[in-house]
């Protein structure tokens, strides 16, 4: 109990040492890295969407390298096999006997997985890949491995070149905890990017701040941070507000909204609270918490009609509504 | 961690104010509420009495009193709960529902790490926040509280006019006419039912002679039987003419008097009817309404006519029009005084006029 207690209040330290590094390294995107931070918290994963040369995959590593995580990667092609994300078994020879098969784990097989272009494999390729989210091992030729622990997959998309692209169907991206924007860093942001990367990546020199069982320590400190009866009552009317057919539904989702968030994105929502909270060195969440990650949690689990996209409106836009208009009733 | 009871208690303590706060404040408004009820209902009830029927004091009291007795009801279900006061607490202060979830923490058996470590986190903001809860939860200003007396006591003053204007001016009045009838003076008397009655009178008749007056006067005195003490019993100077239908229903029995014999003025003297009836007084208003309806004509001297008739809608009739028109007519006297109910029972009787 002492050390659940000193591990609790000694993670907004940890969980704030890890966040200036990774700002150091990353310049101007400082609510990316926070978001980021919380999603892997939180024990979740992460669709990354961005144009090319933003620097995700320079994230993916700086984060792998600051907290001593394995990481692994993959480079989606549309001749991508599910074999070349989670493995598969070869003949072995020499020493072992002969005619032994020995499963060689495949990329997945990392605490931090970067899987770029995910929107360019195939569908079989992507379900193989979100069997792994999911069920956090891999089953080859009737066994199952599991996969390491913390195991987080950030997967990013290419929001053009959509041409020969397979897109994640709604259902597989309700898997991911959070949907990220990578924005185009500001001009200051660009002045300290030409100082610290141009000749060198700093992913490359950057000491870990965190050891992996801490990061297991503060995933499990999040587990134990609290929630309210009021605060619990207050994600579920948000996430309702974003269903059309419920009795809390707002005006602007029964008028645009065709699909609302599910009861997985009430869990992310409350498991990312968590973190979040944490950063503040609190040990309970707050209705700012939930107003603060509505977006990411809940951007890429709404679908809206065609006609509402044909008008302009986008994810974001109705969230801010949906959001604006539950903050007056609880914040 | 161990969580000492006085930090909880200081917790406890802060929530208690807070509620407390809560609680006046909303007290408050709901007596605020009730001021603007009861001066309401007093103007209704006044308005009532003023221009349709009379109001007894009692059904004043028990609205009030009704009223009162749902606004406490209303006032003691209100109170917060400690829950209500936390979170509250949490939106002044900015906890960020802290104290919401102390609250739930402090009601666990045993309470896990991070719970302690709320309940810690909270006593200390509740030892910070204890003295700005008067600053944070302001009442109410008093202005509207201010307001809501006026029409309070604006309703309470027409109650009481109303109340007191009927029992005063017919009491003086009466007063004045039975002096009248005293002091052998008709003339009085008749004033003052004019004074009553507040209508303009036609010029005087040939029943204005004062030595004809002053003979009737001393008539009525020899003959009336009248004694002070009769003419100042105590429901002569407060008690009201009945409702028109009483009053019908006394004429009715009046005219039942009238047509066994009895004389319509000895009718509404007859020991058969009810004392308050014998004795009531017209109020000004209602004179002023019976004008109106037609079931008083004009008052004044020599002109007690105090019922209608069809034929002559605005025009007071002489006492011998009056003596010589059907009993059943003279049966739907309204009221006299008893004075005045004595002095035309004693014309008619003297004019041979009483039975027809």
């Amino acid at each position: 109990m002492t050390d659940q207690n000193n591990s609790l209040e000694n993670a907004a330290h940890d969980l704030a040492t890890l966040e200036a590094q990774l700002n150091g390294a990353i310049v101007g995107q400082q609510q990316l890295v926070r978001e980021l931070l919380i999603a892997v918290f939180a024990g979740g994963h992460v669709l990354l969407e961005g144009l090319p040369g933003l620097g995700k995959t320079h994230l993916a590593r700086a984060l792998a390298a600051s907290v001593e995580l394995q990481f692994g990667r993959v480079q989606c092609t549309p001749d991508l096999l599910p074999s070349d994300i989670t493995g598969s078994e070869i003949l072995i020879g020499g020493g072992h006997a002969p005619g032994a098969i020995e499963f060689r784990p495949g990329p997945v097989f990392a605490n931090l997985v970067l899987v770029d272009e995910v929107n360019r494999a195939t569908p079989r390729t992507q379900a193989a890949l979100l069997e792994a989210m999911q069920e956090r091992q891999v089953t080859y030729g009737g066994q199952c491995h599991a996969l390491p622990d913390p195991f987080c997959v950030l997967a990013t998309q290419n929001p053009i070149e959509l041409e020969g692209t397979f897109p994640l169907p709604e259902a597989q991206l309700d898997r991911f905890l959070f949907k990220l924007f990578v924005p185009y860093p500001a001009a200051d942001s660009l002045q300290a990017l030409l100082t610290t990367s141009l000749d060198q990546e700093p992913a490359d020199h950057l000491e870990p701040v965190c050891s992996l069982s801490r990061a297991r320590e503060l995933i499990a400190a999040g587990r134990q941070v609290l929630s309210a009866e009021e605060v619990r009552s207050a994600a579920i009317k948000l996430v309702l507000a974003t269903q059309p057919e419920s009795e809390f539904a707002s005006a602007v989702a029964r008028e645009h909204i065709r699909y609302g968030a599910s009861p997985r994105a009430l869990q992310s929502l409350i498991r990312a609270a968590r973190i979040r909270a944490l950063f503040e060195g609190r040990v309970h969440i707050a209705c700012e918490d939930l107003a603060a990650l509505a977006h990411p949690a809940l951007r890429h689990r709404i679908l809206l009609h065609t006609t509402s996209e044909l008008e302009g409106h986008t994810e974001n836009s109705i969230l801010d509504q949906i959001v604006e208009e539950w903050a007056e009733a609880h914040l | 961690m161990n969580i000492e009871a006085t930090e909880t208690h200081a917790l406890h303590a802060f929530l208690v104010a807070v509620r407390r706060r809560l609680w006046s404040t909303q007290s408050q408004v709901y007596a605020r509420s009730l001021l603007w009820q009861i001066a309401l209902l007093l103007s209704i009830l006044a308005g009532v009495h003023h221009l349709v029927v009379q109001v007894p004091r009692t059904i004043s009291l028990l609205g009030v009193l009704a009223l009162m007795l749902l606004t406490l009801a209303r006032c003691v279900r209100s109170r917060p709960t400690l829950a209500a006061s936390a979170a509250a607490a949490d939106r002044e202060f900015g906890g960020r529902a802290l104290l919401t979830t102390a609250v739930e923490c402090w009601q666990q058996p045993n309470p896990s790490g991070a719970a302690k470590i709320v309940l810690q986190q909270a006593s200390e903001a509740a030892r910070s926040w204890r003295g700005g809860i008067s600053t944070h939860f302001r009442r109410s200003g008093t202005t509207t509280t201010t307001l809501a007396i006026v029409p309070l006591f604006a309703g309470l003053v027409l109650l009481s006019i109303a109340g007191k204007e009927s029992n005063g001016k017919v009491a003086a009045a009466d007063a004045a006419s039975i002096a009248g009838i005293e002091n052998n003076s008709l003339g009085q008397s008749i004033a003052a039912t004019e004074e009553i009655a507040m209508l303009r009178t036609p010029p005087a008749d040939d029943y204005r002679s004062g030595q004809s007056e002053a003979d009737a006067g001393q008539r009525v005195a020899a003959r009336t039987e009248l004694t002070p003490r009769q003419t100042t019993g105590p429901d002569v100077a407060t008690d009201r003419i009945p409702p028109p239908d009483a009053r019908r229903a006394g004429a009715g029995t009046a005219a039942a008097s009238a047509d066994n014999g009895d004389l319509p003025g000895q009718a509404l003297a007859n020991p058969g009817l009810p004392a308050r009836e014998a004795q009531s007084r017209v109020t000004r208003r209602e004179l002023i309404e019976l004008q109106r309806t037609g079931e008083i004509i004009a008052s004044g001297e020599n002109r007690f006519a105090t019922f209608s008739d069809a034929d002559k809608p605005d025009r007071g009739l002489p006492l011998d029009v009056l003596a010589a028109s059907a009993p059943e007519t003279r049966a739907r006297w309204i009221s006299l005084t008893a004075a005045q109910a004595a002095y035309v029972n004693r014309y008619l009787t003297e004019t041979g006029n009483a039975n027809d």
